[in-house]
């Protein structure tokens, strides 16, 4: 920077020194044909166009000296300094006021310029700043850029102004903890203690700024509208004048400071935003899962205290029944609370299940054999595709998926028609063979129309929608967590025999088998 | 003679309903509340010593207000075989798996219905002492008959040919007839302890046994799943 400077000073020492040796040379030229008092113009236009590039001191140094040359060189009596008739003492000084005042108004006009092409820079600077933090959706990320700013405002290294940022990463804390500070470059600890002061007061501080002027160190606080956000440091700063960009720097940072405001506000925003919905989605559950313990247990109400105060008049078959339907409540009330209990968990534990090779066969049979239970009339049936290849998962998720969908079809079909179970290999995708298990009714897929809606309760926590899901609801709820646990999908597709809803499940690759010993 | 049975459970309302149940099945039923009371019960020296037993069948649930019901178990375990039955509202298969392997006889998931519980303790109860007396030697049941001595299997009177694996699987399953056997259990028996981690080859040996011995094998009667456990032959009685 600074051999770019001396360059461009030399540069415009030549220019102006050429431009009088120009004239000069021109005045040697015209010597015999032009009388003094021309002669002198000509002088008087050398300074002039000079001092456009020569700085005020040189060129009325070179006036001084031009003068008396030409006092020397052309006023008679020549090769002397005196002078012979006063109106030549009156031309030689008149062209000396008339160097002056012409060096003084270019040096007013340069430095107006460069004032005015320093203000256009900097506010150009200000506007690209701020149009790059609102652009930026994490203003964090853009503090290198301020801390490049400030080094390149102050001189930064070359003038040893060392730069230090500081942010904070989470609200004021109450004392100072250096662990709630994200830092930039390095400072002392006393330089520290000053960022923290300057951080908590929102006020720069520093020689120049009116606040602990007797510090070396200029500090600069990023201010947003209601709250500080970090603070900026330069240091190795005696007084303003080795640091008379203050005010653009101070504009740079409270303008980070603005935007690390903003952007803290939009995340508590979508916390709490986030909070509430997930609150809705509880409450959407806690009201869907009491409504639909209330069934079972008005039936168990009703049945065991039937029994209980009317047991003398009650017949044996009555008291069987009642007995009966007790038995099978309570099985539905277990049901549903092993459901709740799957739900709750899968969701603390995501996709992390424990998984073992599993075998579909293995699967549908066990579900087959409880789900018997629930089936009076015969309506279930199992076909399996031969030789499946094992799937990798957790049996008693993948049973429980199966037992929800088969009480659903069973529930939701029309009465004695028939619901099967089938499991077999989608291989209509090339690379990525599936494993299928499906459960397929005559009915027109209860539910199968409020099944996207189902999801959907649970997933924005719809109060109004909330009326018409009941276990089914939970069940399907749980039958999806289950196939996404185990990276697959649970699908529903409405056919013209019925309804069908599957859960396809990816396939790994199968472990090796022991020899066979035939 | 009637059976003397133990129940360690301490909710008031379940012991109560499952003592009433079982006296009326004509066991000799005493109850106790907690972990204490149930060591006192059976008195230091008995607990610990080889030989006389105290009870029957133990019905033990888990989570008691003084301690957990598995202590009960260990400390019974290291002299006597008294059948114990696990009754716990806790469901991981973990759990379970753990619970098998430290010797109890089955584990039943609250709730349960009472016919449950009794085939079950008829199950334990048949396999008391299964060391001193001769083992099932002769599986029937349906239209299936395995004879271990022989090392025929026969079913609807055809001879069904086994591979010597699948047989000695068969085997160990008829051994303990009615009664889970943990993958671990059957893993180390049939294959040998390095095997501990191999359980798709139970999966695939019992798929081929069920492919020869049930009449559909996607729903099969003889050779269960407990799922995330192990497995179970249906018991001879039922």
């Amino acid at each position: 920077m600074n051999a770019l400077t001396s360059s461009r000073h030399l540069t415009r020492y030549s220019i102006g020194l050429a431009i009088w040796l120009l004239g000069w040379c021109l005045l040697l030229l015209l010597d015999t044909h032009l009388d003094l008092a021309s002669l002198s113009l000509i002088l008087v236009l050398a300074s002039a166009i000079a001092s456009l590039w020569l700085p005020v001191s040189v060129t009325l140094l070179a006036s001084v000296i031009a003068l008396m040359a030409f006092n020397w060189a052309f006023v008679p009596p020549r090769g002397t300094f005196a002078i012979d008739l006063h109106q030549h003492t009156v031309l030689l000084l008149a062209m000396l006021m008339v160097n002056m005042i012409i060096a003084g108004l270019m040096v007013f006009l340069r430095e107006q310029s460069r004032r005015a092409f320093t203000y256009a820079h900097a506010a150009e600077e200000l506007r690209t700043w701020s149009d790059k933090l609102r652009d930026a959706s994490e203003p964090i990320q853009l503090l290198d850029d301020l801390y490049r700013a400030l080094e390149r405002l102050s001189g930064g290294k070359v003038n040893h102004h060392p730069v230090a940022l500081v942010t904070l990463n989470d609200q004021l804390p109450p004392d100072n903890i250096a662990s709630s500070l994200d830092k930039f470059g390095t400072v002392t600890a006393d330089q520290e203690d000053a960022l923290w002061h300057c951080l908590r007061s929102g006020q720069p501080l520093g020689p120049g700024t009116g606040h602990y002027q007797e510090l070396d160190a200029l500090y600069l606080p990023l201010r947003g509208r209601s709250l500080t956000s970090g603070a900026a440091m330069i240091a190795g700063i005696a007084s303003l004048d080795e640091f008379p960009a203050i005010n653009q720097a101070q504009a740079l940072c409270d303008q980070m400071g603005v935007a690390l405001e903003r952007h803290r506000i939009q995340q508590q925003e979508r916390q709490s935003r986030d909070q509430v919905q997930a609150q809705t989605v509880r409450n959407t559950l806690l009201a869907a899962i009491s409504h639909d313990y209330r069934t079972p247990l008005a039936t168990i109400m009703g049945a065991a205290s039937s029994l209980d105060q009317q047991s003398g008049r009650l017949s044996d078959t009555q008291r069987q029944q009642l007995a009966r339907s007790i038995v099978d409540e309570a099985d539905r009330l277990r049901r549903l609370t092993s459901n709740v209990l799957q739900l709750a968990r899968l969701d603390a534990i995501g996709s992390n299940i424990q998984g073992d090779w599993e075998s579909a066969e293995e699967i549908v049979g066990s579900v087959m054999r409880r789900m018997r239970n629930h089936d009076p009339h015969l309506r279930l049936s199992a076909s399996l595709e031969a030789n499946l290849p094992l799937l990798w998962g957790d049996s008693l998720l993948l049973s429980q998926l199966l037992e929800n969908l088969i009480d659903n079809s069973l529930k939701y079909s029309p009465p004695e028609s028939p619901v099967n179970v089938v499991a077999y290999l989608d291989k209509t995708q090339r690379d990525k063979h599936q494993l299928i298990l499906a459960v397929r009714d005559q009915g027109t897929g209860i539910a199968a129309a409020d099944y996207e809606q189902i999801f959907e309760v649970f997933q924005r926590g719809d109060h109004r929608q909330s009326g018409g899901v009941g276990g089914t609801g939970i069940g399907l709820a749980l039958c999806r967590a289950i196939a996404h646990a185990h990276g697959g999908e649970l699908e529903f597709h409405a056919t013209a025999a019925g309804a069908s809803f599957e859960c396809h499940l990816p396939l790994r690759a199968q472990p090796a088998n022991p020899e066979s010993d035939l | 003679m009637s059976l003397r049975l133990l129940l360690v459970e301490d909710d008031r309302e379940l012991r109560a309903t499952l003592r009433e149940a079982l006296l009326v099945e004509g066991y000799q039923v005493l109850t106790a509340a907690s972990l204490g009371e149930a060591i006192a019960m059976y008195g230091q020296t008995q607990l610990e010593e080889a030989g006389t037993q105290a009870f029957d069948l133990i019905l033990l649930d888990l989570g008691l207000p003084d301690g957990d019901g598995i202590e009960l178990l260990v400390r019974l375990r290291r002299k006597q075989s008294t059948p114990v039955i696990i009754i716990s509202a806790r469901e991981a298969e973990g759990q379970k798996i753990r619970l098998l392997d430290e010797g109890a006889d089955d584990y039943l998931v609250k709730p349960f219905s009472i016919g449950e519980l009794l085939a079950r303790m008829r199950v334990a109860l048949r396999h008391r002492g299964n060391s001193m007396r001769a083992a099932v030697t002769l599986y029937q049941q349906g239209d299936v008959v395995i004879d271990l001595a022989t090392h025929r299997v026969s079913r609807k009177g055809d001879a069904v040919h086994l591979t010597p694996t699948e047989f000695k699987l068969l085997a160990r399953l008829v051994r303990s007839a009615g009664q889970v056997v943990t993958h671990r259990q059957l893993l180390v028996d049939v294959w040998g302890q390095e095997y501990l981690e191999h359980t798709h080859y139970l999966r695939l040996y019992m798929g081929q046994l069920r492919a020869k011995l049930e009449a559909n094998p996607a729903e099969p009667q003889l050779l269960l799943t407990e799922s995330g456990v192990g497995y179970r032959l249906l018991d001879i009685e039922n």
